[in-house]
C-alpha cells in the first residue's frame, strides 16, 4: 500500500514538471535559421527568429550619434542582409565588424530587413576560429 | 624545450596505456606487482604531463612564437600574469591543462590510498589511467599545443582585452577543477562495480572527492556570474547560455549525490541511484567539453569549431554504455537493505530533494539541447530563450528552498506528529509573519513573496537547528554559548558544514530575488545637467578622453546623491584598444549591500552630451555573499575530522590479502 503511495507521489510530480516544461517551451521559442534558409523559408513577419551563421559587414554598422542601436549589414558570404537593432541592452563589446553575430527578431520579406531585439556576438579573434596567417595579414594591414 | 614537451606527452600516452592493462591485468590475477606498477604509470603520467605543462609555460613565458599555441595566445607586451594564465586561454592549452589537472587528481588518489580499498582501487587505477590515456590521444592527435609554424613571426596575437581581468584568469581553472575531479567518484563507482564490492565503501571513498570539486565548481560558476557582471555590461550575471548550463548540469546532479549518499550511508536504500548519479555527474562533464568544444550548439562562449568533437562523442557514448551497461549487469547484486518507512522522515525528504535536483537538471538540459532535438524530428532548430529556463527554474527553486529548511527539521526513519508540530511551528509561523510584513509594505510579486517567505522559513530552521544543539551542549559540557556552538559545528562538521550551504543557498535565493526587481533607465545627459534615476540623483559633471599605453578612453565623471546626501564619483568609462580593433565597456558601480546603482556610458556625441544606461539592482550583493558562504560550508563540511583518521587507520589496519604488500606498517 505503502508503496503505491510513493508511486502516486512520483507520478504526480512528474506530471507536474513535465506540465511546466510543456506550458514554458511554447513561451519562448524561436527558429533557428541560417541566412540562406532564411532568404529559402522567408517566414512570416511574426513569427520569432533565432538568426545565425552571419558575420558583420566590415564598415556597414551605422550607429547612432551616441553609439547604441546601430543599423549593420550581414553577410554569410552570398546573401546580405540589413539588421535595425531596436533592444534595450548595450550591446555586447564584441559586436564589431567581421564579429560573428546571433540575432534574435522578425525578418520583413518586403524590404529583405531585419529586426533584431537581441545580438550575441563573438569575436572571430576571441578563439581559434582564425588561422595564424590571417592574423600576419591584419598586422600588417594595421602597419600599412 | 618543445621538443621534451611533445616527447613528454607521448611518453604519457605509454604510460598511462601502460597503467590500464598493469591494473586491470593485476586485478583480475590478483598478482600485487602488477597492481603497484599501474599505480606507479599513473604516478609516472603526472610527472609526463607535469613536465609538458611546465614546457608550454616556458614557451609562453620567453616567447618562444614559433609555437603556434604561444603565438596565437600571447605576445610580447602581456604583463606576466597573462601570460601565465595564457596556458588556458585557448583551446589546445586549456586541453591539456584539463589533462594535467585529471593526472595530479589520479597521483594524489594513488599516493593517498597507498594502503587502503585495496580491493576497489587496482579498478579505481584503471579507470583513472584510461581517462589520461585518452585525453593523451586528444593531445597527441587532435589539439596539440606543441604545433610549430614553419616561420617564427616577430609577435604573437595576445589575449583579447575583455578577457584581461583577473576572475577570468582563475574563473577556467576553478570550473576545471571541478569538472576533472568529478572523475574520481566515477572510477570508484566502476571499481565498485567491475570488482562486484558494492556495499558502501565506494561511497566512503568518494564522498570527499566528490565534495572538493562540487566546491569548485560551484564557486567558479558563481565567479563566471560576477565576471560577466561587472565586465561585460549587461547588468546581469546568468544567461542560461549553453556554455554555463554545461557546467551547471554536472554540478546539480552531484548535489543530489552528495544528499543521497547519506541514504545508502544509513539505510542502505538507493544504491543503483547513487552509483548512477556518479556515472552520470562525469558523463554529464564530459558532455559539457565536448558542446562547449565542438561547435553543434551555437553559443558566444563556444570555442571555434574543431576537430576534436569527434573524439570526445566518441569517448562519451563508449563510456557511457560502458558504465551504463556494466551498472545493468550488476542490478541483481544491488538489492536494497531498507524501505521507506514513513513519508515524514529525513529520507523522503532526501529523496525529494534528488527529485527536484534531477527535475532542474532534466529542465536544464531540455533547454540546452532541445534545438538538436527539434532538429532532428521537424529539421528545424527550435532555440528555446532565458525565459523557459526561468519560467521552469523558479518553482523547481523554490521547492529545493523549502527542503533545505524542511529536509533536517525531520528525523530518520519517522517523525512523531508531536515533534513535526514542535520543529515547524517557529520556522513556519517566522516565514508567514515576514510575507504579511512584506505584503503589508506593498510588496506583490508571488514568486518574490514566496521565495522571501521561504528564505525566512529555512534561515529560521535552520538557526534552530545549530540553537538547539548549543543549547544541549551547554547543558551537559560547562562551555559558554559561542564555545559551544564552535565545538558543535566542529564535532559534526558534515553536518553543520552542510548546514552552512544551506545558508548559504538562502543568501544567494535572497539575491536571486532581487533580480525581479530591477529597474532600468536609459537617458542623455547634456554635461553639467543632473537628473533623477530612481531615488538618486546622477549628475553629469565632465567628460575626459585620455590616451593610455595601449587603449584610449572616453571616462564620465558622474555625481551620485540620493536624499541630499553625496554617495561617491561614478567613473564609466568606454575603452578602445586598437591593436585589436576592440571597445570594451567598463562599467561603475555604487555597491551597497541594499543594491547596486550600476552604469554604463553607452556613448558620447560631439557636442559633449552623453547617453547612460542604468541598472539598479536590488540585494544582488547577497549572490556575492552567498558564494562566500558556499565555500566557507563546503570546506568545513570537508576537513578531516579525528574521525575520518580513526577509520583510516582501522582500514589500513584491516585491509588483508592479496593485494596488500607483506611489509606494512602497524599502526592499529
Amino acid at each position: 500500500m505503502r508503496r503505491h503511495k510513493f508511486t502516486l507521489g512520483s507520478i504526480v510530480i512528474a506530471a507536474g514538471l513535465l506540465y511546466l516544461f510543456v506550458a514554458s517551451v511554447q513561451q519562448s521559442t524561436a527558429t533557428h535559421l541560417t541566412l540562406q534558409n532564411l532568404i529559402i523559408k522567408s517566414p512570416g513577419d511574426s513569427q520569432r527568429i533565432q538568426l545565425g551563421g552571419g558575420t558583420v559587414v566590415p564598415g556597414s554598422i551605422e550607429w547612432d550619434q551616441y553609439h547604441s542601436r546601430p543599423e549593420f549589414t550581414i553577410t554569410d558570404g552570398e546573401h546580405t542582409l540589413k539588421v535595425r537593432y531596436t533592444g534595450n541592452a548595450v550591446l555586447p563589446d564584441t559586436f564589431k565588424d567581421k564579429a560573428l553575430v546571433v540575432l534574435e527578431g522578425e525578418y520583413h520579406q518586403t524590404n529583405n530587413t531585419f529586426t533584431a531585439d537581441v545580438v550575441f556576438a563573438k569575436c572571430p579573434s576571441k578563439y581559434e576560429g582564425q588561422s595564424y596567417d590571417g592574423h600576419v595579414q591584419a598586422m600588417n594591414d594595421g602597419n600599412s | 624545450m618543445i621538443d621534451i614537451g611533445y616527447f613528454a606527452l607521448c611518453l604519457a600516452l605509454l604510460a598511462s596505456g601502460y597503467g590500464v592493462i598493469a591494473s586491470a591485468v593485476g586485478a583480475r590475477r590478483r598478482q600485487l606487482g602488477l597492481v603497484r606498477s599501474g599505480e606507479n604509470a599513473v604516478l609516472a603520467t603526472c610527472a609526463l604531463l607535469t613536465i609538458a605543462v611546465v614546457a608550454l609555460w616556458q614557451a609562453l613565458l620567453f616567447h618562444d612564437f614559433q609555437v603556434e599555441y604561444v603565438a596565437e595566445n600571447s605576445n610580447r607586451s602581456m604583463p606576466l600574469f597573462y601570460l601565465v594564465t595564457a596556458l588556458w586561454g585557448g583551446q589546445n592549452g586549456s586541453l591539456l591543462f584539463w589533462g594535467w589537472i585529471l593526472s595530479l587528481y589520479s597521483a594524489s588518489v594513488v599516493a593517498l590510498y597507498r594502503q587502503r580499498y585495496r580491493e576497489l582501487m587496482p579498478y579505481v587505477v584503471a579507470t583513472l589511467a584510461f581517462t589520461s590515456f585518452f585525453f593523451c590521444i586528444v593531445h597527441l592527435f587532435a589539439a596539440d599545443p606543441f604545433q610549430q609554424l614553419s616561420f617564427t613571426p616577430p609577435d604573437g596575437r595576445g589575449l583579447n582585452p575583455i578577457l584581461q581581468h583577473p576572475v577570468m584568469a582563475i574563473h577556467p581553472p576553478l570550473l576545471y577543477l571541478g569538472m576533472v575531479g568529478m572523475v574520481v567518484p566515477f572510477a570508484f563507482a566502476i571499481a565498485a562495480l567491475l570488482s562486484g564490492k558494492l556495499d558502501t565503501t565506494w561511497l566512503r571513498a568518494s564522498r570527499r572527492w566528490t565534495l572538493i570539486p562540487w566546491t569548485f565548481l560551484g564557486f567558479g560558476l558563481l565567479l563566471g556570474g560576477k565576471w560577466a557582471y561587472v565586465e561585460l555590461g549587461w547588468g546581469g550575471y546568468w544567461a542560461w547560455d549553453p556554455v554555463e548550463n554545461s557546467s551547471l548540469m554536472p554540478w546539480l546532479v552531484a548535489t543530489a549525490f552528495l544528499h543521497s549518499i547519506m541514504i545508502q550511508e544509513r539505510k542502505g536504500m538507493l544504491k543503483v541511484w547513487n552509483l548512477a548519479l556518479a556515472i552520470l555527474t562525469y558523463e554529464l562533464c564530459i558532455f559539457g567539453t565536448f558542446m562547449t568544444r565542438s561547435g553543434i550548439i551555437s553559443s558566444v562562449h563556444a570555442f571555434a569549431q574543431s576537430n576534436i568533437g569527434p573524439f570526445f562523442a566518441t569517448f562519451l557514448i563508449f563510456s557511457l554504455v560502458f558504465s551504463f551497461g556494466l551498472l545493468w549487469l550488476r542490478l541483481p547484486l544491488l538489492k536494497a537493505d531498507n524501505r521507506l518507512e514513513s513519508f515524514a522522515s529525513r529520507e523522503t525528504a532526501f529523496l525529494l530533494n534528488n527529485w527536484v535536483l534531477l527535475g532542474m537538471l532534466f529542465a536544464v538540459f531540455w533547454g540546452t539541447v532541445f534545438p538538436l532535438v527539434s532538429e532532428a524530428f521537424t529539421g528545424e532548430q527550435i532555440t528555446v530563450g532565458a525565459p523557459f529556463f526561468n519560467q521552469v527554474n523558479i518553482p523547481i527553486g523554490l521547492v529545493l528552498l523549502l527542503l533545505t529548511g524542511a529536509g533536517p527539521l525531520f528525523a530518520w526513519r519517522r517523525t512523531s506528529n508531536e515533534s513535526l508540530r514542535k520543529n515547524f511551528t517557529t520556522p513556519v509561523t517566522a516565514g508567514l509573519i515576514f510575507v504579511g510584513i512584506l505584503f503589508a509594505l506593498g510588496l506583490r510579486d508571488l514568486y518574490a513573496l514566496l521565495s522571501f517567505g521561504l528564505c525566512a522559513f529555512v534561515t529560521i530552521a535552520l538557526g534552530t537547528e545549530f540553537h538547539h544543539g548549543t543549547r544541549a551542549r551547554m547543558r551537559s559540557t560547562s562551555e559558554n554559548y559561542p564555545m559551544a556552538l564552535y565545538r558543535l559545528c566542529a564535532k559534526s562538521r558534515r553536518r553543520y558544514g552542510g548546514y552552512l550551504t544551506h545558508l548559504a543557498l538562502v543568501l544567494l535565493f535572497v539575491g536571486f530575488t532581487g533580480k525581479a526587481f530591477t529597474q532600468e533607465f536609459e537617458f542623455v545627459l547634456e554635461k553639467g545637467t543632473s537628473r533623477q534615476v530612481g531615488n538618486y540623483q546622477l549628475s553629469f559633471e565632465s567628460l575626459a578622453f585620455a590616451e593610455a599605453s595601449n587603449h584610449s578612453t572616453t571616462a564620465a565623471a558622474l555625481g551620485l546623491h540620493r536624499d541630499g546626501e553625496f554617495l561617491g564619483t561614478l567613473l564609466p568609462e568606454r575603452r578602445y584598444y586598437p591593436a585589436f580593433d576592440q571597445g570594451t565597456t567598463e562599467v561603475s558601480i555604487y555597491s551597497t549591500l541594499r543594491e547596486d546603482f550600476y552604469v554604463i556610458l553607452v556613448g558620447s556625441a560631439a557636442d559633449h552630451s552623453a547617453k547612460f544606461k542604468v541598472y539598479i539592482n536590488p540585494l544582488i550583493n547577497f549572490v556575492w555573499l552567498g558564494s562566500i558562504v558556499f565555500v566557507l560550508g563546503a570546506l568545513w563540511a570537508m576537513w578531516p575530522t579525528p574521525r575520518d583518521r580513526r577509520l583510516a587507520r582501522v582500514d589500513r589496519a584491516s585491509a588483508v590479502g592479496l593485494l596488500v604488500p607483506r611489509k606494512r606498517p602497524h599502526h592499529a
